[in-house]
């Protein structure tokens, strides 16, 4: 990435909030809510613990006994308030205000659909309705024949089918959504296999937002499944590029490379406070060779800023190692960045660290 | 001037061609014992990441509880989550890297053993690929 000369703009880091952990540390995040709160889970033992911000106050969930399982191994976890939702298996939610496991693939209409919350965020979560990203199996699998053609023919299969679905708690319902990665990029070629299963999908008001996570575009899903071209994902330090698998090299390798060095967006957020939408843009690597240690969350991010008519109004940069933009979560002053980075150089293994940034 | 250019580039030719970019092996040894101060010489080691082939690793987790470790074998549990894989306390001759330097630094990208000889780097057994996992567990089985 090369940095452009001009002044950067920076957000204001106002507070840094450390915890010691004592305990490895399998999820982490935030909730804002009216006494805010760090949380982290393990999985040796599938306990969560919770730190609040403003009081010495701490507390824990045992989630195994709570959702009446016995063990817990690889899930995904996110607070809405005090309220959150854990999705483990292929299909698996639980729904801890109904305080139920919702087992997806027990509905008649199952269709052999893989769901994650992995990318998702709290407003994903709204009117007892949870967006979950869909990931896909294929039938034609196991069924002999030449390996990579199987994966052409199931990518391009799975390139049309819904990229995300509206789980109803209240009518035990899943909905499939309108829109495809071939809506998307009606032009994705047919011996490529562009990564159409990291996205986002959020509520902002009466709408959806939704983004692949290596397109330049968030799109808007309105109730009645219209979309449209919301804006366009544009930086000063950096550019989307085409990702071209089979041209070289086994597909896992592609997929890790893309998903370790390219320009991707990582998320999008709704700020009620400022009533904004933040997208946490990921910036490229260039010449992967000579800086193969610039990969995942060791590479500089921007959160860029939008207005809800979805006009572009900042960029701020965060070039810091020490920031990692999987935990960038929504506070009242502005936003709470993980800053406890795993592969930053000044990473403290058993530690919460955290910074609040007004903008 | 025309002789200060020549000696000039003479100079920079002369410092760039001295520059010797050190190999994947050189810069694993760099970890290994610079870093990680590991100063005995061992035969094999164990490397555990919690990057690559998920099923890999696991199951390379389960291989370190159970394997008969000798004195000339080494376990670098190189992740973040240890709790999530292993008990590190059933391990003789461990050293813990949360910081994950093998990956940090791209040298090791996914689980893998090391087979030494005369305090070289001798062979890297890759554990990345499901399936060739037991072939390669084979082969460390006859080192």
């Amino acid at each position: 990435m090369s940095l452009s000369c001009q002044q950067d703009k920076r957000m204001k880091s106002i507070k840094t909030i450390v915890f010691e952990t004592n305990n490895d540390i399998y999820r982490e995040g935030f909730s804002d809510t009216e006494h805010s709160f760090l949380f982290y889970t393990t999985n040796g033992n599938n306990m969560l613990y919770k730190y609040y911000l403003n009081s010495d106050k701490r507390d824990t969930i045992d989630l195994a006994e709570k959702m009446k399982i016995k063990r817990l191994s690889r899930y995904n976890i996110f607070f809405n308030k005090e309220d959150y939702i854990v999705n483990y298996g292929h299909a698996n939610v639980y729904n801890s205000v109904e305080n139920v496991v919702y087992k997806l693939d027990s509905l008649s209409n199952y269709n052999g659909m893989e769901y994650t919350i992995a990318l998702n965020n709290a407003s994903s979560w709204k009117n007892n309705k949870l967006l979950l990203t869909n990931l896909f199996t294929c039938d034609l699998y196991g069924k002999g024949g030449d390996l990579t053609e199987t994966f052409i023919a199931c990518e391009q299969l799975n390139k049309q089918k819904p990229s995300y679905s509206i789980l109803d708690f209240e009518n035990s319902e899943v909905e499939s959504s309108t829109i495809t990665f071939k809506d998307i990029k009606p032009k994705t070629k047919d011996n490529s296999a562009e990564i159409w299963f990291k996205a986002t999908a959020i509520y902002v008001k009466d709408v959806i937002l939704y983004n692949n996570h290596f397109i330049d575009a968030v799109y808007e899903v309105d109730e009645a499944g219209s979309f449209k071209k919301a804006f366009s994902v544009k930086s000063k330090y950096t550019n989307f590029e085409e990702i071209e698998i089979f041209k070289s090299e086994d597909v896992p390798t592609v997929y890790d490379n893309a998903i370790n060095y390219a320009t991707q967006v990582n998320g999008i957020l709704y700020d009620e406070y400022h009533n904004k939408i933040l997208v946490v843009l990921v910036h490229g690597t260039k010449d992967i060779e000579n800086n193969g240690e610039k990969k995942f969350t060791n590479r500089p991010f921007s959160i860029l800023v939008y207005d809800t008519d979805y006009n572009f109004e900042k960029e701020y940069l965060f070039d810091h190692s020490k920031y990692d933009y999987h935990g960038v979560f929504v506070c009242k002053e502005g936003l709470i960045i993980n800053a406890n980075n795993k592969l930053g150089d000044a990473y403290e293994p058993q530690k919460l660290i955290y910074e609040i940034f007004s903008y | 001037m025309r002789y200060l250019v020549i000696n000039l580039f003479v100079i920079t030719l002369l410092f760039t061609g001295c520059k010797k970019e050190k190999s994947t092996n050189d810069r694993i040894l760099e970890i290994v014992k610079d870093s990680l101060k590991v100063e005995k010489p061992f035969n094999k080691i164990l490397i555990l990441q919690e990057h690559g082939c998920g099923t890999c690793n696991k199951k390379f987790a389960d291989y370190i509880v159970d394997q008969k470790q000798n004195d000339s074998t080494l376990v670098i549990l190189s992740l973040q989550n240890i709790s999530g894989y292993i008990n590190a306390d059933e391990i003789k001759d461990v050293i813990i890297d949360r910081k994950q330097l093998f990956y940090k630094a791209n040298v090791l990208n996914h689980s893998a053993v090391i087979l030494m000889k005369k305090n070289e780097i001798d062979t890297i057994l890759n554990f990345s690929d499901a399936r060739v996992f037991n072939q390669n567990l084979e082969y460390l089985s006859e080192r």
